[in-house]
């Protein structure tokens, strides 16, 4: 049996072994200077997803000719601070040529002129919570699994390692909001 | 066993390892080149730009065991969604398996498969770690996975994940080329019914059936049924190969979330089934061929149990046991009964947030039975008949973020001692640089093994001859396992590329070398004589050098809302030599070069109206010289129907360019070569 030259064999593989030693030395030294670089403000994976969603919904919803700040979309938000740094990133973009503005709430008081409230799972979901909420024709968005079936409009939560979300479209019709067909068509869950 | 000398290309390998040291080159010190002009771009701006379909595929998948965006992995990571096996009119799990890049998949006959990742392609491709939910689905026997019992409702996997490279350090002994991971889906995504009925000209009747149900607020159980009839292939001159197959399974799965950040997972299956083939083989004189039916009655069940808890955000205690029982009767050559358990546990840790432990271990008892042969042809035994083996491993991975996530290390080892080869270590190291938003670079060096199958270790196989060579009368040569016989390495250097331009375009490149010592071999021993017969013993070693290098490209693209396209291509040399000393007697299975050099898929999805579906899937796979195979050419066309979200029909076409045509040849079981038909194939299915 012959093969191919067996040293030249052993020397290309040695060249691709070194190579590869040598970039990854070179990596293992640039270390300290990317370090020195990047302790900016950091945002969980998670998060990030969950505000890229949020905007996907500003596009897919129409409020009742009676909401009252024509030019500016108002993004409640009663989360912590990882969650709400996220989506104050959104601040100043457009989103059916209104501007988006973020303001982070305490609790749901003042909803007058609020249009989407996203509350955080740990905040309790209260039947006075939803009233007010349909009253002042607000979205309300949370990352419980189950604030659909709580009264809450879009529940966006984690399921098998990826974002999922319900739509419970009584409370959205009782809100006189409209939801775009294609918004409902990718609901996880209806309530209708 | 048979075996040509070693081959190929040097030229090609010296060009290739020149543009890899300069991309290595260029991979390291991109950093500093860009370090100096980066702005503050964030990725969230590249979430921002896709829409709700898009952000909802954004899979995160657990290539290193833990929720991650696949997209930050420094490793060659496809994911086939559901919708891509729903899409592509698959009906077994090894023909989804086709879309994937670098992923070489040869249907032998109608319930075997050659599947395998990177070169060393086979029956049993050693070198390829399957695993369904957590369960290892190779078996110890042979090394390899036997594909004609990893079923289950395809509408029910969530995805499968193929990670090509070494996955050991994470998954374990024997991921030397690659993983393949099936997960199916949590129950709470399958409450309801549904029932899918398709037939055709080779599909002979199956039937799925689902039914999940909510378990208050708990949780939610789902149970399904499955059964098949495949009608069987036929030989080259036509006839029919005699290799029909059927299957039926029942099973189930609970997903239930406990208090306190508690949750568990049961999940359970019962299967029977038979497969047929014919096989070539020696009559009781060893002195001419005889070509018989061999049935394959196989049976099984398995039963896994998951446990997680989060003590907090960033602390997670996973548990994983499963006990697996499998049967199989290759009636006129052997028998296995084999039982597994296993026990995981896996504990995942965040330092602050920008380093990541993942340790855990695992302890794997397996027992079996193999008794003498019967049949006919006599193709030997197994000494001792019943083994009892055991598995220890450990691992640890590390994994540091820098810069705004920007740049991330991962090493990792594992320490596994396995009764056949001792303690080994596998260990990683990987890094990824993402260049914004949009571009990803990637790294990585490992080290992988494959453990001794028990063949290699206790088999008395009498090795047929190729089907029209009849021995002289009494001149049988003899394979015999031996202690001897160690594990096999690989040391792999990998390098990828991820771009994606805005929602419409996407590029994945991956390159890679492989250096493997230590490979199977086979060293022609003294003939004896032994009650009449001249015996000429076959003894294994690890005599075996060599490398394979290749590149692997996906592309897809997305003019329109309505239509997507993607593109994949492969390309893999390989080289293999008998260490020089050992050349006179020694050869090496002519398996090493079953791979194709090249692979094309071109795959469309048309959404022709909001209920219309047209998918077209072109493949091309070169040729087998050694196997003389000659290259192929398949075009699947599917057209789809749903009058509303709960109906769905679709007729498919597989293989329409031509009658049949042979797509691998086993010398290994000497099965007769069968060829795969076109075939025709309707389908019903109903979600309520």
């Amino acid at each position: 049996m012959s093969g191919p030259p067996y040293k030249h064999k052993i020397l290309l593989s040695r060249l691709v072994h070194g190579s590869f030693l040598v970039s990854l030395m070179a990596l293992i030294f640039l270390f300290p200077l990317s370090v020195t670089k990047g302790k900016e403000s950091f945002v969980s994976t998670e998060c990030e997803l969950k505000t890229a969603f949020i905007y996907q919904f500003t596009k897919y919803v129409s409020w009742p000719k009676s909401k009252k700040d024509k030019d500016r979309l108002i993004i409640g938000v009663i989360a912590r601070e990882h969650m709400f740094n996220a989506i104050k990133k959104l601040d100043g973009k457009l989103s059916q040529g209104m501007k988006i503005s973020v303001i982070s709430m305490k609790d749901y008081s003042q909803l007058d002129g609020i249009d989407i409230l996203y509350i955080e799972s740990w905040f309790p979901i209260k039947e006075e919570l939803v009233k007010k909420a349909v009253k002042h024709h607000v979205l309300t968005i949370s990352d419980r699994n189950d604030a659909a079936e709580k009264g809450i409009i879009i529940a966006l939560y984690m399921a098998d390692s990826r974002l999922r979300f319900d739509v419970n479209l009584k409370v959205a019709d009782a809100s006189s909001l409209r939801l775009s067909s294609r918004l409902l068509r990718l609901a996880h869950k209806l309530i209708i | 066993m048979q075996i040509p000398s070693t081959l190929c290309s040097k030229g090609r390998l010296a060009v290739f390892v020149g543009v890899f040291a300069l991309i290595s080159l260029f991979v390291a010190f991109t950093p500093t080149l860009t370090l100096a002009c980066s702005g503050k771009e964030d990725k969230l701006e590249g979430l921002l730009s896709m829409d709700l379909e898009e952000l909802m595929n954004v899979e995160v998948t657990s290539a290193f065991k833990k929720p991650q965006n696949f997209r930050n992995i420094p490793a060659a990571v496809y994911v086939i969604t559901s919708e891509d096996i729903r899409r592509s009119g698959a009906e077994t799990i090894p023909e989804a398996l086709r879309m994937v890049p670098g992923v070489n998949v040869a249907k032998l006959d109608n319930g075997n498969w050659a599947v395998s990742i990177r070169g060393f392609n086979g029956l049993f491709s050693d070198k390829l770690l399957v695993l369904m939910d957590g369960r290892t689905l190779y078996d110890p026997l042979f090394s390899g996975v036997f594909w004609d019992v990893q079923d289950t409702v395809l509408e029910d996997i969530e995805r499968i994940e193929v990670i090509r490279g070494p996955g050991a350090s994470i998954w374990g002994t024997n991921a030397v080329n690659g993983v393949i991971n099936i997960i199916t889906k949590n129950a709470s995504d399958t409450v309801g019914g549904m029932v899918s009925v398709s037939g055709g000209n080779q599909n002979r009747g199956t039937l799925s059936a689902r039914y999940g149900v909510r378990m208050g607020d708990v949780g939610a159980t789902r149970f399904y049924v499955k059964t098949f009839k495949r009608h069987q292939q036929v030989q080259s001159d036509g006839s029919t190969a005699w290799d029909d197959w059927f299957m039926d399974r029942v099973g189930f799965r609970s997903d239930l979330k406990l208090p306190e950040a508690n949750t568990v997972s049961l999940k359970g299956e019962m299967y029977t089934g038979r497969g047929t083939n014919k096989l070539v083989g020696l009559d009781r004189t060893y002195s001419k061929h005889v070509i018989q039916k061999n049935n394959v009655p196989v049976s099984g069940g398995y039963l896994v149990s998951d446990f997680g808890h989060r003590f907090r955000k960033g602390l997670d205690l996973f548990f994983r046991f499963y006990y697996d029982h499998t049967e199989r009767k290759f009636s006129k050559l052997t028998s296995q009964t084999r039982d597994t358990i296993d026990f995981e546990f896996k504990n995942h840790w965040c330092v602050g947030e920008l380093v990541d432990f993942v340790w855990g271990g695992t302890y794997r008892h397996t027992s079996d039975d193999i008794p003498m042969s019967h049949g006919h042809t006599g193709y030997g035994s197994f000494i001792p008949r019943r083994r009892k083996d055991d598995l220890f491993s450990l691992f640890l991975q590390n994994e540091f973020k820098f810069w705004l996530e920007r740049l991330r290390f991962i090493t990792g080892v594992r320490l596994d001692h396995y009764n056949y080869s001792g303690l080994e270590a596998q260990p990683t190291f990987r890094f990824l640089y993402s260049l914004g938003s949009h571009q990803d670079l990637w790294m990585a060096v490992s080290r992988a093994v494959r453990s001794p199958s028990r063949y290699n270790r206790d088999a008395i196989w009498i090795l047929g001859p190729p089907a029209n060579d009849i021995p002289a009368p009494g001149a049988i040569m003899v394979f015999r396992g031996s202690d001897d016989y160690k594990s096999e390495k690989v040391w792999s250097y990998e390098m990828g590329y991820r771009w994606r331009s805005g929602k419409n375009l996407t590029v994945d490149v991956t390159g890679f070398a492989n250096f493997y010592t230590d490979l199977f071999s086979g060293t022609v021993g003294t003939p004896f004589e032994h009650h009449g017969y001249e015996i000429t013993p076959i003894d294994p070693g690890n005599h075996g050098e060599g490398n394979t290098y290749g590149v692997e490209l996906t592309s897809n693209v997305k003019p329109f809302k309505w239509w997507r396209v993607e593109l994949s291509y492969s390309y893999l040399d390989c080289n293999f030599w008998v260490k020089s000393k050992y050349r006179n007697n020694t050869e090496l299975t002519v398996h090493y070069m079953a791979s194709p050099h090249h692979k094309v898929s071109v795959r469309s999805y048309m959404d022709l109206t909001s209920s219309m579906e047209l998918d077209v899937w072109l493949r091309y796979t070169s040729s087998l010289s050694r196997l003389d195979i000659p290259a192929y050419t398949g075009l699947d066309i599917r057209f789809g129907y749903h009058p509303s979200k709960q109906l769905e029909f679709s007729i498919d076409g597989k293989d329409l360019l031509d009658p049949y045509h042979p797509e691998f040849r086993d010398e290994f079981l000497h099965v007769v070569d069968t060829e795969v038909p076109r075939s025709v194939n309707a389908k019903i299915t109903w979600h309520f």
